[in-house]
């Protein structure tokens, strides 16, 4: 199983708009990354590249994971090899039931990677997939339902956590996690979150650009991003930092 | 009680409903025609219902070419269409839904909606969703769409490890599911499915 | 300005379009005889002193006007007679510049209309159309330093050849279809416009319009060339008085939009119910260039009209807002056409319709997008609001797509004024026609917001006149 991620001067753009102007950023499994910033720093964007939407062009720069290039495969392909994205927006996708998906999602990333266990009946499938939304507070119900048809906000931020635990990545990264979700909801996540990545040992990068985060999760680095670049990176320190003086402190150089 | 009328094309026929008659057509279509189908529906009884749901699997140089006409000419009627179709190679599909409400038919509830799935470079697709409305008291609707698989959803799947052929299976699967939830027989359900498998097998991507 | 307080004023007392139901008694220098033949055409031509192409043009219009049938689509058009229609006149030699030299009893037209001085600092411009020729016109100086042209169009073709020539006729051919053939040959008056590159025209350019003799006919034609990145804005608001016969206005206007470039086109149409209102409207679009139409049409006894256009080249963008209200004898059958024939261009059409006592609103409208045109978005949002059981609404809407990498969605309702909404606003206390006015005005109001804000206020105004009386 892979142990780093290594991200270096990543450059990006869409259409003729440059978004990341060189992030640099290393991250070994087991770890916990926050990436903070203002509303149009490029946090989102960074994610999206990662996982390599087509709707990004990157310019310059390198991803690799160990001594694997990413940049050069295909989103399938990174999700195969251990990466995995929970959306800001995450789709709705008519007509396809969320439990089939899955465990059609969890079959082909295992063969992929030739995993020594078998492919997983749907029955012992849907007992396992129902015992995780049971940890999440999702209505079992929706292992039926479309793809996030009908979930409010928070379901939907929930429905990427359960996704993240059942397929099992080595490297996650969470777009705006905490948005939409309120208090107890929060809490639910960020237990559950937890929990999954001690037990997978996998190395989460969280964006947010919300401070409350941090009563929830523990990081052990914090990046504070801007107009496309990281401009500071620290721990703690930082954290005291942004409650006393806000991001704008950050910003000044 | 709602009589099921289970077809492999669109007639040229004419339907005439009696008062409270509900009727719920089928369409599982997958081979062409060449020229112009004229399907009649008037909902001529009071109280008179009609559901229509097709779908239509287009492949090769098939072409699917219909005119449906749906009249309401008595209080309280309802004519539902729900047409999707998926179209690869170099098929075609035009539907021109002649949908019309007397003045005699207030309290009419009606719909028209056509979504076209194109697969492939050759494909083509025309709908003409055309609705004339005599009365006041009527609930119209009609919407109609025609693309290519949904860009932003596509990458959503492959972003869980589905492969690209994996992925744009299940979205034209999905694509067809959303009607079936109105149909009770199983048995044609399950037809209709089988009907999609076999089409994305054929569909080279 | 639309039409300022004074007017507004006599609109308010008189509850309906009689206001601007006078004649004014004028000499005619030329009356052309009713009907129309080829020696009319040489006539019109002459008076007009044109060079011999256009004269040429006119004739073989003439010929295809003759030659092609009546629409067997759309409204009921039986009730023109082509032989008992006066198709020009010309009310005095020469178009002028100055206000002063303007004749009297035109002044006294003006004055009516609201206008004492048309030549006012935060007016770009205006041309008034009186009987087929354009009387008075004059251009704000800034604009003539930028070398911007707003001229009548029987002006441009004479003070600018080469550049009339090359654009004339390019976007509405005469073969087009009848009306545009009988335009085509007895056309007189209308606007142009030449927006050279890179300049942007702040304020709108308007132009006024009247039918004042009997048996009338109206064919102006106006064309509009916006040369790379430049805009303008152009206000087309128009007022014809109610005669016993009927009028006909065949009007065509082509916009040539060019890269970079963007040109809005406002329409308020309010003739009085005798009018024949027949147009063809059609934009072409180049690479990245912006087209909008505005269109709303509240008079006439029958309006055809489809702004169109045509996304020629890569980057093109085209908006068609459509707002019609008919009531009793009323036609109106508009919509929009819009024709995507490169990559990356997108289009919305947005239609909203109201119907009441017996009056017919339809929309026709086309989406077409050929082979190759990849990475098309459209969106058409067609909606009627029907206020009761004698009124009429129609929707054809066509969606031709040859290509499979777009994006095209099309919603359509209808729907009444729901006894749930109505019991809501009553129980707050207004009375039932308050309600009525209110929700019609909301339905309308995505649509009218788009207006400059003398004609929004205006609409909505005459959207509450035409709902007095009308709940009951």
């Amino acid at each position: 199983m892979a142990k780093t991620l290594k991200i270096e001067n990543l450059q990006a753009a869409i259409g003729k708009t440059k978004i990341l102007n060189g992030v640099s950023l290393d991250i070994s499994r087991g770890e916990i990354h926050i990436i903070m910033g203002q509303n149009g720093s490029g946090k989102s964007t960074l994610l999206s590249v990662l996982m390599g939407n087509p709707k990004y062009t990157v310019t310059g720069g390198s991803v690799m994971l160990d001594k694997k290039d990413m940049l050069g495969l295909s989103p399938t392909q990174r999700a195969q090899n251990g990466l995995f994205l929970g959306f800001q927006h995450p789709q709705v996708v008519t007509g396809v039931p969320l439990g089939n998906f899955l465990r059609l999602a969890k079959n082909t990333i295992s063969s992929a990677q030739k995993s020594k266990t078998p492919a997983i009946g749907p029955a012992p499938f849907a007992a396992n997939l129902r015992a995780e939304m049971e940890k999440l507070k999702i209505d079992p119900t929706f292992m039926s339902r479309s793809i996030n048809e009908g979930f409010s906000g928070g379901e939907k931020k929930k429905s990427e956590v359960l996704q993240m635990a059942v397929l099992e990545p080595v490297f996650a990264f969470l777009d705006e996690i905490d948005s939409g979700l309120d208090i107890d909801a929060l809490k639910i996540v960020a237990k559950q979150l937890s929990a999954v990545q001690k037990k997978q040992g996998m190395g989460l990068i969280i964006v947010s650009h919300n401070p409350r985060i941090l009563d929830f999760i523990k990081p052990d680095t914090i990046h504070i991003m801007s107009k496309g670049k990281i401009v500071a990176r620290g721990g703690k320190e930082i954290v005291k930092k942004i409650e006393k003086d806000g991001f704008d402190s950050f910003l000044k150089k | 009680m709602k009589k099921i009328l289970f077809l492999d094309t669109i007639p040229d026929k004419t339907i005439i409903l009696k008062e409270d008659e509900e009727l719920l057509v089928v369409g599982l279509i997958t081979t062409g025609w060449s020229g112009i189908r004229n399907l009649i529906i008037n909902a001529k009884g009071r109280g008179s219902h009609c559901q229509c749901i097709f779908f239509i699997l287009g492949t090769d140089s098939s072409s699917f070419d219909a005119k449906i006409q749906a009249i309401h000419s008595a209080p309280k009627t309802q004519i539902k269409a729900r047409i999707r179709s998926a179209l690869t190679d170099k098929s075609s599909c035009s539907v021109e839904g002649a949908w019309s409400i007397e003045k005699n038919a207030s309290g009419a509830d009606t719909y028209f909606s056509h979504h076209t799935l194109l697969l492939s470079q050759g494909a083509s697709a025309k709908t003409a969703p055309f609705l004339e409305i005599k009365t006041d008291d009527v609930k119209a609707g009609h919407s109609a769409s025609v693309g290519k698989v949904d860009e932003d959803a596509l990458f959503y799947l492959l972003s869980r490890g589905l492969s690209e052929q994996q992925a744009r299976a299940m979205m034209v699967q999905g694509f067809f599911e959303t009607e079936l939830a109105a149909i009770d027989d199983e048995e044609i359900k399950n037809k209709i499915r089988e009907a999609v498998t076999t089409f994305l097998a054929q569909t080279k991507n | 300005m639309a039409i300022p307080q004074k007017t507004k004023k006599m609109l308010t007392q008189t509850g309906d379009n009689s206001a601007f139901s006078f004649r004014t008694k004028t000499k005619s220098f030329f009356a052309s005889q009713k009907g129309l033949n080829a020696d009319i055409i040489r006539e019109i031509s002459r008076q007009k002193n044109e060079p011999q192409w256009m004269l040429d043009f006119r004739l073989h219009a003439y010929e295809v006007f003759l030659g092609k049938e009546m629409p067997r689509w759309g409204a009921d058009l039986s009730g023109i007679d082509f032989d008992n229609i006066r198709y020009y006149v010309r009310p005095q030699d020469k178009s002028k510049r100055s206000w002063d030299d303007v004749p009297k009893e035109i002044k006294d037209t003006f004055d009516k209309l609201g206008i004492p001085e048309a030549e006012k600092k935060f007016l770009a411009g205006t041309g008034a159309q009186f009987e087929s020729e354009m009387i008075y016109h004059s251009l704000a100086e800034n604009l003539a330093k930028q070398g911007v042209i707003f001229e009548s169009t029987d002006d441009a073709i004479k003070n600018h050849p080469e550049l009339f020539k090359k654009y004339f006729g390019t976007v509405i051919p005469p073969g087009d279809n009848k009306f545009a053939a009988l335009n085509s040959a007895v056309w007189s008056g209308g606007s142009f416009i030449y927006v050279p590159k890179g300049v942007h025209v702040e304020l709108p350019l308007q132009a006024y319009f009247r039918i004042n003799t009997e048996n009338m006919g109206q064919f102006e034609r106006t064309l509009i060339i916006a040369d790379e990145g430049s805009s303008v804005h152009y206000v087309e608001g128009c007022t014809a008085p109610t005669y016993s016969s009927d009028s006909l206005h065949s009007a065509v206007v082509e916009i040539i939009v060019k890269k970079g470039a963007r040109v809005q086109y406002t329409t308020i149409q309010n003739w009085s119910g005798n009018v024949y209102n027949l147009v063809t409207k059609r934009a072409m679009a180049y690479e990245n260039a912006e087209m909008f139409w505005l269109d709303c049409n509240l008079g006439s006894k029958v309006t055809m009209k489809y702004p169109s256009i045509i996304l020629r080249e890569r980057g093109a963008k085209g908006e068609i807002q459509s707002l019609a209200f008919a009531s009793k004898g009323q036609h109106q059958d508009a919509g929009g056409k819009v024709m995507h024939l490169a990559p990356d261009t997108s289009s919305t059409i947005i239609s909203k319709s109201i119907s009441k006592n017996g009056g017919r609103s339809t929309y026709r409208g086309l989406v077409k997008v050929i082979k190759g045109a990849k990475n098309v978005k459209t969106r058409v949002v067609c909606d009627a609001l029907m206020l009761d059981k004698d009124s009429r609404s129609d929707t054809y809407p066509t969606m031709d797509i040859k290509e499979e990498d777009v994006a095209i969605a099309h919603e359509a309702t209808v729907a009444s004024i729901g006894e749930d909404e109505l019991f809501y606003l009553m129980s707050r206390g207004l009375s039932e026609e308050q309600a009525a006015t209110l929700i019609v005005n909301g339905f309308a109001n995505p649509i009218i917001r788009k207006l400059p804000m003398e004609y929004a206020v205006e609409l909505n105004r005459l959207l509450a006149l035409e709902m007095t009386g009308s709940v009951g």
